[in-house]
């Protein structure tokens, strides 16, 4: 029973923090834009196929890996937005059904070009160290040692630049940021490609840990959308805390149960969240009668 | 005064009104234009069994209707109430699970296990998603993406109740390809008529109300949550139907009747026909049924074919295939009415 727990303890605190940065991104993009990205999980898997083909492929460097692999899904985040997105601004429905039709398209197209089995990418740093009598691989401390360094810079990045503050004010009041002379729609093109770099990151660091597979995407889009709606659409603190309560039950679950029933914690949150606050354990009440 | 909006709803339906009681049909032309557009394409499905009678096209043909009456369904949802539903495989998979616990497991009779399928699977169904009601749509477009995802896993975990990958085998499966083939018909053409009488009554424009300006139609004093678990319900009981009617037909169920490919082609097929038009969704669902069949190549990309489908349509043409055929039609009541 105790292992169970530093079990969960451990790899808990690891997948709360790799979901973490895939929700904070989709609750970003809601946020600043309104909408609710369903090609969310797509981004996840675009950077995972991309380290893999950099890095395993063609041999690069890790570091260039990483990068390209970034670059490139921000670029597919901005273009999703610009080319798709730009047009049907304001039609809710149409939004959400034009970002899962993306979703489809792009994990498909990954379908066609890698092989359909899943694919493995070696760890970035070998080794292990030990918690007390538990070992835990270096990769595992790696992705949240990086993940808090990329939370940090993604604070940073809304409270001080000046990019970030004007995103803030799109989020608040489109109409009156216009009016300070930014440009919404730039902005929340800006919003996309940093959510798209978010789910992209957190899809490089948990590679290594778990084989590459178009389904992860899935399962991060599913994830995601039941953090955001756990936390409260468009709150990026209450999309942090929610990570951690479903990583730590998604753990106790394929502990204690199995690991095909963990998927079935998000769809639990979801329908408990709705039935007893449907704002999010951190939503504003007047926000979500007004907005969502 | 009564005279006028009766005259007023007659010219609406495309009918000129000559007399007070009576519709004046002018000309052979004027009742073929009226009545071929209606009554042609069902007399053709019906007879479509006696002109070929290639077993594969029938199996094509049934899968069309398969896809019609869940695309119909989804439109009631969708279309005209404005709740998304992104997993509508889940009632299909919930009516067919039910279907063959209740005739492989129990012996209950196909006549009975059927309808019952679709009564439990659409009850399931809307009690998952009922807590999404109260909220807006997105909420419930966001549910039910994730609902046929989790019941995938669930069905995995649970192999030695529930089957696993194996699923459930051995229903009763009385009926040969023609007759199946007029089961799915028929299925299609009744719910059409039921769903069509359903929406363009007053439970219909409350529904649109709904889809259109949700805090009015509180404000009106109509309790919206009832009448979207009602609506929901309507819509699970046909998808439920025919997902029970496919499992007996394939005498299996397995978690591939979750599949998100069921909740996308449905999604695909509505949009192309036409969202909220009844009519459209069952003509996309043969469109894109009988097209991916015919180029054999597209069979493998279907999913990818689906989407690029749909954006291309929801970004540059929204409006969908059955009404811009309508417009066409539209013009030709010059030629046929005498003025």
């Amino acid at each position: 029973m105790y292992e169970a727990l530093v079990i969960i303890l451990i790899y808990g605190t690891v997948l709360g923090f790799t979901l973490a940065l895939v929700a904070i991104g989709l609750s970003l993009i809601y946020g600043v834009a309104r909408i609710i990205n369903f090609a969310h999980g797509a981004f996840f898997a675009i950077s995972a196929y991309s380290l893999y083909y950099f890095f395993v492929s063609i041999k690069l460097n890790l570091i260039l890996s990483i990068f390209f692999s970034l670059v490139i899904t921000a670029l597919v985040g901005g273009a999703l937005y610009r080319i798709a997105l730009d047009r049907i601004r304001g039609m809710e429905l149409n939004e959400m059904i034009v970002t899962l039709a993306c979703a489809i398209a792009t994990i498909e197209i990954l379908r066609e070009i890698f092989a359909p089995a899943p694919l493995g990418v070696p760890t970035f740093i070998p080794g292990q160290i030990y918690i007390g009598t538990y070992i835990v691989e270096m990769q595992r401390v790696l992705i949240v040692i990086t993940s808090v360094i990329s939370l940090i810079l993604l604070w940073l990045f809304i409270k001080k630049t000046k990019y970030g503050i004007a995103m803030r004010a799109v989020a608040q009041d489109e109409d009156a940021a216009m009016l300070m002379g930014i440009n919404p729609e730039f902005m929340s093109m800006l919003a996309m490609m940093v959510s798209a770099i978010l789910a992209g990151f957190a899809g490089i660091i948990i590679a290594p840990t778990q084989t590459v597979a178009l389904e992860n995407a899935w399962y991060a889009l599913l994830n995601g959308i039941a953090i955001v709606i756990l936390g409260g659409l468009g709150s990026l603190w209450g999309s942090l805390v929610a990570a951690f309560i479903i990583g730590y039950a998604e753990v106790a679950v394929a502990t204690f149960l199995s690991s095909h029933l963990k998927t079935v914690i998000a769809l639990i949150a979801i329908l408990v969240v709705l039935v007893i606050k449907p704002s999010g354990i951190f939503g504003k009440h007047r926000e979500l009668e007004e907005r969502v | 005064m009564a005279k006028g909006r009766e005259r007023i709803e007659r010219l609406d339906r495309g009918i000129r009104a000559r007399t007070r009681d009576m519709y004046a049909l002018m000309s052979y032309a004027e009742i073929i234009y009226l009545i071929g557009p209606r009554i042609i394409p069902p007399i053709l499905l019906l007879v479509f069994p006696l002109i070929i009678s290639d077993p594969y096209w029938l199996l094509v043909m049934s899968y069309a209707a398969f896809y019609g009456v869940a695309s119909i369904s989804w439109d009631i949802l969708g279309g005209f109430t404005g709740l998304v539903s992104f997993g509508h495989a889940l009632f299909i998979g919930f009516g067919g699970y039910s279907a063959a616990i209740l005739n492989a497991w129990y012996g209950v009779p196909i006549y009975l296990s059927i309808p019952l399928g679709a009564l439990i699977g659409a009850g399931l169904g809307t009690l998952v998603f009922a807590p999404c009601l109260r909220t807006k749509g997105a909420y419930f477009s966001l549910a039910s993406l994730v609902a046929p995802l989790v019941m995938i896993g669930v069905i995995y975990a649970s192999a030695e109740i529930l089957g696993g990958e194996e699923g459930i085998y051995g229903m009763a499966n009385p009926f040969n390809d023609v007759q199946w083939y007029y089961i799915f018909t028929i299925t299609l053409l009744v719910s059409f008529l039921v769903i069509r009488k359903v929406v363009y009554g007053k439970f219909g424009l409350i529904l649109q109300a709904i889809r259109d300006n949700e805090p009015a139609v509180k404000a009106s004093g109509i309790n919206v949550v009832k009448y979207k678990l009602i609506t929901l319900f309507i819509s699970g009981v046909f998808a439920s139907f025919v997902g029970a009617l496919q499992a007996h037909r394939l005498a299996f169920v397995g978690p591939t009747f979750f599949n998100l490919l069921h909740s996308v082609s449905i999604i695909a097929m509505s949009t192309l026909g036409g969202i909220a038009t009844i009519v459209g969704p069952a003509l996309g669902a043969y469109i894109l049924v009988i097209l991916t069949e015919y180029l054999r190549i597209l069979q493998d990309v279907r999913m990818l074919l689906y989407a690029i489908i749909l954006i291309i349509l929801l970004i540059f043409r929204p409006e969908g295939l059955f009404r811009y055929l309508e417009r066409i039609y539209n013009t030709f009541e010059r030629k046929v009415v005498e003025e």
